[in-house]
């Protein structure tokens, strides 16, 4: 749970970080906003859930990560360092669902 | 004249036969003060953390660029609030376990007369096996109700002196009986501090702070004093949650230890105490922890 949870403060730092890049456009910011809260829904997953539930609560969430990230990555290449860090907490997820 | 005598050496000759010296009764009484807050404390912890996390997601949510979205990030909070709420239910059960128990030794150690007594400890008993009962359905545990019984028996008897002579006996009974009851309840909720669920949270709380702080002062380039000196507080705070979860994990373990002496002890037919020790580590454990409380706004 714990390393959970610090992948998906890592993720959440990251995207904020990255949301004050002044070469951004209005929807690019806009879909790391939605990005975002969709990690705080995750944070909330991790944190409400007892352990054998945490995935469960979390896969109902990639989904809607996913897509993002492909919009995030069809949209150009300013956010694509960013896209792969997302990546890799998504693959965590659906990898600990096996 | 003669059944009056009888009469007095018969209640005399009770009460010598099951009196507590006054530094045993002294123990459970200094016992149950120091224990009967316990869930104040436990409740300073969890919506003291509950607080923060709810706090710094107002100040992301301020960050979001519509209105729409800030509203829904507003609701998702107040969600978990109450998922908070709930949570935290069971851990101030056991913190309320307890406490019920303490303040049931107070009542019956205490020196004074109690017309009152058979109701307060009624009362108590009916409070205590709710909660172990509710405890049960929601552990799975089978911590054993109806092992308390204390009322019943003071109800049959009257005047000072057998009431006396019952309460001592059933202060005997009750410490005894319900070591276990307490070391399970300790255990469980040393348990849950020491878990590393709560550690990460605590520890990640700091982080996130100061991300959602910093996102919110990038987004509001003029931020008010008031705000500034909100996220000190906020630090402040959590830094004293930490602390008071440390000492509520020292604390719970001297309890359980206190009252495992304590349970030998009244047992023994002797008058003194030949350990206080750990009496005297729960009282320093507690106002340590009272201190950390006051510093938490």
């Amino acid at each position: 749970m714990e390393y959970l949870l610090k992948e998906i403060y890592d993720s959440i730092s990251n995207v904020e970080a990255k949301r004050y890049d002044e070469n951004l456009s209005k929807i690019e910011k806009t879909q790391l906003e939605l990005t975002l809260i969709k990690l705080r829904d995750m944070e909330r997953a991790v944190i409400n859930n007892k352990n054998d539930e945490i995935l469960l609560g979390l896969s109902a969430i990639t989904p809607t990560l996913n897509e993002l990230i492909n919009e995030m990555e069809s949209s150009g290449e300013k956010l694509n360092e960013l896209n792969v860090k997302l990546k890799r907490l998504v693959n965590i997820i659906n990898f600990l669902k096996f | 004249m003669n059944k009056i005598l009888l009469t007095i050496l018969l209640a005399g000759l009770i009460q010598g036969c099951a009196t507590l010296s006054s530094s045993k009764r002294e123990y459970i009484q200094q016992f149950g003060l120091s224990t009967r807050n316990l869930p104040e404390y436990s409740l300073k912890l969890t919506d003291g953390l509950s607080n923060i996390r709810s706090k710094r997601g107002v100040y992301f949510a301020n960050t979001l660029s519509t209105p729409n979205l800030h509203l829904n990030e507003l609701d998702n909070i107040y969600n978990q609030q109450k998922i908070d709420e709930v949570n935290s239910a069971l851990f101030q059960n056991s913190f309320a376990m307890l406490s019920l128990y303490s303040t049931m030794l107070l009542k019956l150690s205490s020196n004074s007369y109690n017309e009152d007594l058979y109701n307060n400890i009624k009362e108590l008993e009916y409070g205590l096996e709710n909660l172990i009962t509710i405890n049960n359905q929601l552990t799975s545990s089978n911590i054993p109700t109806g092992f308390i019984n204390i009322a019943a028996k003071i109800s049959f008897l009257s005047g000072k002196y057998y009431i006396g002579y019952n309460q001592n006996e059933e202060i005997k009974r009750l410490v005894t009986s319900s070591d276990s009851l307490i070391t399970d309840i300790s255990n469980n909720i040393i348990f849950h501090l020491k878990s590393d669920n709560l550690n990460s949270i605590i520890e990640n709380e700091h982080m996130m702070l100061s991300r959602n702080y910093l996102t919110y002062i990038q987004q509001n380039k003029q931020t008010s004093v008031y705000s500034d000196l909100d996220y000190i507080l906020l630090k402040n705070n959590l830094d004293k949650i930490k602390a008071l979860k440390e000492n509520l994990i020292i604390s719970v373990t001297n309890l359980k230890l206190a009252h495992n002496i304590m349970a030998v002890e009244v047992s023994k037919k002797n008058t003194t105490l030949d350990n206080i020790n750990q009496l005297k580590e729960l009282l320093i454990s507690i106002s340590e922890i009272n201190q950390i409380v006051e510093q938490i706004k």
